[in-house]
């Protein structure tokens, strides 16, 4: 043995190559869900932050409006939650989401007219987390019921709301209700707009069971349904991923409201102070058979021009609803109900056009009279205002020469461009449908502005990952607009102290320039707290002073319509990592189902580094990782670079596959002001543990269906224990009861020698009320074998193994475990153990 | 005897000519390569008798892909990153060295055959599974996890089910201690899918759970049962009822067999193996499992797939392969030839250990070997195998044969052969595709 690997080295090393810790990873902190995912404005909210990987120092931002929202943490992050049962197997469960800490916190929100995303963003020394969302409402919500896992939840009269979570796969939420009136519901689905990142799929049965309407998000938006429901009626409305996977950051708002299901106006935006007809189409408008409808309505639109959003009123046979429509000072044009006109249409300056693409029509021209030198932007808009479209422009010259086109603006599938006219003349802005879909869907909004002086400012990055006593670059663009092309002048607030800017602070973009470097430095002595940053421009144009903020993106929003924005930039001053962690192995290794893996693991110091390292499974696990898999916390002693981990795999793993794990390395430093930081590193990637698992070397098994039990009596429960010729120590049973038992049902140790294989396993009771009914009660049997290869165990509060398995791990034990399960109903007589068989109700004969 | 169809719904055995293949000789069935001339030719061929050898045959599927550069092959003067860390030692059969990690194999390779100059060309897992048990390529991407994925064509376990059928109460045909990847019966039909024990021979309390008597139901309840389903399912049903009620039935006939025959119930009791025998075979799932296809040979089983997985070393492959997969392999295979030579079983009883690939010679940047299927070997033992051989060699590295390089379709011709089935027979699929049992093929040269 010693030989070949000695051999083996040898050969590696003449052959020119070897197998270094390959770059360390460093594992950066993420915020992955908020339970409940939304609140009303104007209370306080207890929430559960679902973290991955987090580190004790971990800070919390509250990005936009912070001073009016205020987030209180209330103890540490528990452990790590593993995905419960059912597990998935094949291609669905080879890329698991990470298994979450949840850390309690509070939350006291502003009050609020209308919906509104707060912005949370985390971030430690390795690094900031992506931004997560959270929604308050001007709507109180109900909780989904988390006892309740078989029947529908009763939600009260609507308009309701109620807020979920569908946390195990092939979860499915149900919630019902009674009608009130006779009329459409309309069901919506706020899931991927709060950052879950699930495809929901929606279903309305009637109180027969028919299947009214179902839906699923196909193409990541979140889903809605309409229905008729007959007052006095009961309805069910059900919600579930599309692939029916679970996991506890599938969290959902779900809304009802007795109202139609209005999908898009046309105009899709009101001039301000106009009073037009505007056509509202949608589901349960007009008829009951919540087909596709369109119901006209006089709207007058309010002068304000704070007011960007108006809520326009319709008033149908089933009651009131309404539906948001967008505010502009420009003219708007709509083509309603006009057959497909290839023509081109002529257009002046600042217009909007609400239209469809009709059958057979893939292809709307206008004709714009610009005159020579003038800036036009043109912005056609599908996406953004709910369409199914896929847009491109194209502008051409007198000639029918192309002089501009664009299919996408980042991030969309919605097209603009901005260009200035070379020659005087008219030009043609043809709009093009991509997508092959017609009809009254099929609408899109085209704007037509001469650009007016302007510029817009845009960071390529929200975040700056800034490593202490170095620098880091930030590049900062200005969009340009009508012809202005002076100097902007930027500002820079909230740079935290040892921290500086070149070229300076403020600085410009110079004149004529459109992109500028910021370089930020920070001081080797300097903290590494993270900072919340904002940039504002500021320029002369037409003898104004015009200020903006810069805008850095902002992806929370997986079903964002339109690209979203933030002014707030994270600044994270980063300390480089101490240890780099990689398995001694990273192939199959053959263990027996509920035993015990001593796994090698590899570390490598880095920054001269000698401390105590805290080693724990790693919440984010690669291809193939499979629940239960786990493992303890265990401490690296100062200066050591090798330990063996002990890897724990229950008895009831599959033994078709192999089983992945990797584990994280958490260093504590302090940084150059004293703060303690804690640094994790994890396995590079495509290295893991891998474990293929055969048959149990234990196994503990009894024959008794469920018994009734007086309580205060004692009985005997029948075991038989197999083990493998390989086990040779002694086993010892032991008695795992509910926390509402803990003390009212006991029984003593008991540690069988090799050879017996049968017991009567003798279990005690208290004569207590509080033991009637079924409970579930659990034997399991422990066999251990001292290892002196054994690390370190601590508890971090990391690992998700049992704290028997733990407790007897820090002892030096390897742990063999098998468990069996049995019914028991305690009764309040007092009389002798009776076995009874479960009762039947069957249509067969008795003795079939 | 062949038999053709003429059925127009063409059931899988046929008695008589069927319309399409008589439409055949007008190119309907160029697509498989055969006009009717060839047919006849061929299903005549099947009318020769073969006189057996084998009785039954054991698979080792060493599924991953061992490396016969480390095993059976090595090659002590290729330079360290080919060679790896294992030098050879000698064996019982002179002049013969094979990989020091095989001690015990070392001792029984005078009574195998041990051919190392297997090659084919597909380095897919899944592809190479239903590549090596159908003798077909698969007509699907690396990476298809169906269980089982062979939909057309069958396994080679399937065809002996077929052509040899029961020679005891025993299923022909077994799985073990999974369904193997490529397992399953193809157009075959139910009656000639594997029965699949699904559970590991090595855990202390090993049953199948299938032969386990419901608690409670006597055999007279249980007999009252059968008739009662019987009767169940000779009721008026819809057409597609009836047929998955005779699916159905197929499946409990085998089922009803297995629980009544004390034969199977004691031929799956491995506790009443000695401990000794069962150590020698190694408490493995691999090493437990020969020893179980061993007892299900000598209770008349045809044909036993041991399906044993992780041998994809792609990563820090010598610990794995020198503390878990070589010695599993070692002891099991070396236990079972012994076992079944000492029992006087082994010049009836074919013994197979192989995989779907091999490993690539060079040794990769993360110490591990990748797919190989370009130079493989392969074990036989027993059956009417010459005992003590090797053919076929490799080059330099190991990378690619030497000599004459047999082929999956070769290897399947053998092992029928060997087991007195005609592999040019054919049989047509539901739409009269003829499909031989093995698409060419031949002999192995010396084999026997």
């Amino acid at each position: 043995m010693l030989r070949s690997v000695l051999s083996l080295t040898v050969a590696l090393t003449m052959a020119g190559w070897s197998c270094p810790l390959t770059a360390q990873t460093v594992v950066i902190s993420e915020l992955g869900y908020i339970f409940p995912p939304g609140y009303h404005g104007g209370a306080a909210v207890d929430l559960r932050l679902g973290l991955y990987d987090p580190t004790d120092d971990l800070q919390f931002f509250l990005l936009d409006d912070s001073e009016e929202a205020k987030l209180t943490l209330h103890g540490p992050a528990g452990r790590l939650l593993m995905q419960g049962v059912p597990y998935l197997s094949g291609p669905k469960g080879y890329r698991p989401l990470p298994m979450p800490r949840e850390r309690p916190a509070r939350l006291q929100l502003p009050a609020v007219s209308k919906n509104r995303m707060l912005r949370i963003q985390i971030a430690n020394a390795n690094g900031a987390g992506q931004i997560h969302r959270f929604l308050i409402s001007p709507d109180r919500a109900i909780h989904e019921d988390p006892e309740n896992s078989t029947s529908s939840q009763a939600l009260p009269a609507l308009p309701t709301a109620v807020l979920g979570c569908l946390t195990q796969h092939e979860e499915v939420d149900r919630y019902s209700f009674q009608a009130d009136l006779t009329g459409p519901v309309t069901a919506r689905l706020m899931a991927r707009q709060l950052g879950a990142p699930f495809h929901g799929a929606l279903e309305a049965h009637d109180q027969q069971g028919q299947l009214l309407t179902d839906t699923a998000d196909t193409t990541g938006i979140d889903p809605s349904i309409a229905f008729f429901v007959q007052q006095g009626e009961f309805y069910t409305v059900s919600v579930r991923d599309l692939d029916f996977r679970g996991h506890r950051s599938f969290v959902y708002r779900l809304s009802l409201r007795a109202e139609p299901h209005i999908i898009t106006t046309n105009p899709v935006v009101g001039r301000r102070g106009a009073q037009l007809p505007v056509r509202f189409i949608g589901y349960g408008l007009q008829t009951r058979s919540m087909k596709l409808e369109t119901v006209v309505e006089t709207i007058t639109f309010p002068h304000d021009p704070q007011v960007t959003d108006f809520q326009a009123p319709l008033t149908t046979e089933f009651g009131k609803t309404s539906y948001s429509i967008r505010l502009d000072n420009i003219p708007q044009r709509s083509y309603p109900d006009r057959p497909a006109n290839k023509a081109p249409e002529p257009v002046h300056a600042d217009t909007g056009i609400t239209r469809t693409f009709g059958a057979n029509v893939d292809e709307h021209v206008y004709i714009l009279d610009a005159k020579a030198d003038e800036f036009w932007t043109v912005r056609a808009t599908a996406r953004a205002v709910g369409s199914p479209v896929d847009l491109a422009l194209v502008i051409r010259d007198a000639n029918g020469e192309t002089i501009a086109e664009n299919d996408d603006l980042p991030r969309t599938t919605d097209p603009a461009i901005h260009f200035q006219a070379s020659t005087a003349g008219p030009f043609q802005v043809s709009v093009r449908n991509l997508s092959g879909q017609s009809g009254a869907t099929a609408f899109y909004y085209l704007e037509l502005r001469q650009a007016a002086p302007g510029f817009r400012l845009q960071l390529e990055s929200q975040q700056v990952q800034l490593p202490v006593g170095e620098t880091a670059e930030l590049v900062l663009r200005a969009q340009r607009s009508g012809g202005f092309n002076g100097t902007i002048r930027i500002e820079a607030k909230g740079v935290p102290e040892g921290v500086t800017i070149q070229p300076g602070n403020p600085f410009e973009i110079p004149a004529g320039k459109n992109m500028l470097k910021v370089t930020f430095a920070c001081r080797p002595d300097s903290s590494s707290q993270a900072a919340l940053l904002s940039f504002t421009g500021s320029a002369q144009l037409d003898g104004v002073q015009v200020r903006h903020p810069a805008w850095a993106p902002d992806n929370s929003n997986l079903a964002a319509r339109e690209p979203e924005f933030t002014s707030a930039i994270m600044l994270v001053r980063t300390l480089k990592p101490r240890i780099k962690i990689k398995p001694e192995e990273s192939d199959e290794r053959t263990v027996h189902r509920g035993s015990t893996h001593l796994g090698g693991v590899l570390f490598e110091r880095l920054e001269g580094y000698d401390g105590e390292v805290l080693v724990t499974l790693s919440g984010s696990q690669e291809t193939k990782f499979r629940q239960g898999f786990g493992g303890p916390d265990v401490r690296l002693e100062a200066d050591a670079l090798h330990l063996f981990y002990p890897c724990f795999l229950p008895e009831w793993l599959e033994t078709l596959d192999a089983y992945r794990g990797r584990l994280n390395a958490v260093a504590s430093v302090r940084d150059g002001q004293g703060f303690g930081r804690q640094l994790i590193t994890r396995f590079p990637p495509n290295t893991s543990f891998g474990i293929t698992i055969e048959g149990a070397l234990l196994r503990l098994s009894h024959q008794s269906r469920e018994l009734t039990v007086p309580r205060g009596a004692s009985f005997d429960l029948p075991i038989r224990i197999s083990r493998s010729p390989k086990l040779t120590v002694p086993i010892q049973l032991q008695l795992i009861v509910p926390a509402v038992l803990k003390d009212l049902v006991f029984t003593n140790p008991e540690t069988l020698p090799t050879g017996k294989s049968n017991v009567y396993y003798k279990i005690q009771s208290l004569d207590k009320p509080a033991l009637n009914g079924r409970h579930r009660l659990t034997v399991r049997a422990l066999a251990s074998q001292r290892s002196a290869l054994f690390p370190t165990i601590v508890d971090a509060g990391v690992s998700p193994l049992d704290p028997g398995l733990i407790e007897l791990m820090k002892q030096g034990q390897m742990p063999v475990m098998s468990e069996t399960h049995f019914l028991v109903h305690f009764v309040g007589d007092t009389g002798p153990a009776i076995e009874k068989r479960p009762e039947r109700h069957s249509i067969l004969p008795k003795d079939l | 005897m062949i038999r053709i169809n003429l059925d127009k719904h063409s059931a899988p055995v046929c008695d008589r000519i069927s319309r399409r293949q008589a439409l055949s000789v007008g190119g309907s069935t160029i697509m498989a390569g055969l006009g009717l001339p060839q047919l006849l030719q061929l299903q005549a061929e099947t009318v020769t008798s073969i006189a057996p050898q084998a009785r039954a045959c054991i698979l080792l599927f060493l599924e991953g892909g061992p490396s016969t550069i480390d095993l059976w092959d090595l090659k002590p003067q290729a330079p360290a990153e080919i060679r790896g860390p294992y030098g050879p030692i000698a064996t019982s059969l002179p002049g013969l060295s094979i990989g020091e990690k095989l001690p015990h194999c070392a001792k029984v390779m005078d009574k195998v055959t041990l051919l190392r100059s297997h090659s084919h060309k597909d380095n897919g897992h899944s592809t190479g599974y239903h590549y090596c048990l159908t003798g077909y390529k698969a007509s699907f991407p690396d990476g298809n996890l169906r269980i089982p994925n062979n939909e057309l064509y069958p396994s080679i376990g399937s065809i002996i089910s077929r052509e040899l059928g029961l020679r005891s109460a025993m299923p022909s045909y077994i799985n073990m201690p999974n369904p193997m990847a490529a397992g399953g019966p193809g157009f075959y039909g139910v009656e000639h899918a594997p029965f699949v024990i699904e559970t590991d021979p090595v855990q202390p309390d090993f049953e199948v759970r299938d032969l386990r008597p419901v608690t409670g139901v006597n055999p007279t309840r249980f007999a009252r049962r059968r008739a009662m389903l019987r009767d169940i399912e000779q009721l008026d049903q819809p057409a597609v009822s009836r047929a998955r009620s005779r699916t159905m039935a197929k499946y409990y006939e085998k089922a009803y067999d297995l629980l009544t025959s004390p034969a199977a119930q004691q031929a799956f009791d491995l506790s009443a193996e000695k401990q000794s025998l069962r150590a020698t075979y190694g408490y493995t799932s691999l090493g437990q499992c020969s020893l179980l296809a061993r007892r299900l040979v000598e209770a008349g089983c045809r044909f036993i797939g041991v399906d044993h997985g992780s041998w994809d070393t792609h990563f820090d492959c010598f610990p794995t392969q020198e503390k878990d997969l070589f010695p599993h392999a070692d002891m099991a295979f070396s236990a079972l030839v012994n076992d079944l030579d000492e029992r006087g079983l082994l010049d009836t009883t074919l013994v197979v250990m192989m995989g779907e690939m091999g490993r690539t010679p060079r040794i990769n940047a993360r110490a591990g070997r990748d797919h190989w299927s370009m130079c493989q070997s392969v074990l036989f033992a027993g059956g009417g195998v010459k005992r003590g051989q090797v053919i076929g060699a490799s080059d330099q590295h190991a990378a690619y044969p030497t000599t004459e390089p047999f082929s999956i379709e070769d290897l399947l011709f053998s092992i029928f052969t060997l087991m007195g089935i005609n592999p040019k027979k054919i049989y047509n699929t539901p739409l009269g595709r003829p499909v031989p049992l093995v698409n060419g093929g031949r002999f192995v040269t010396d084999l026997t």
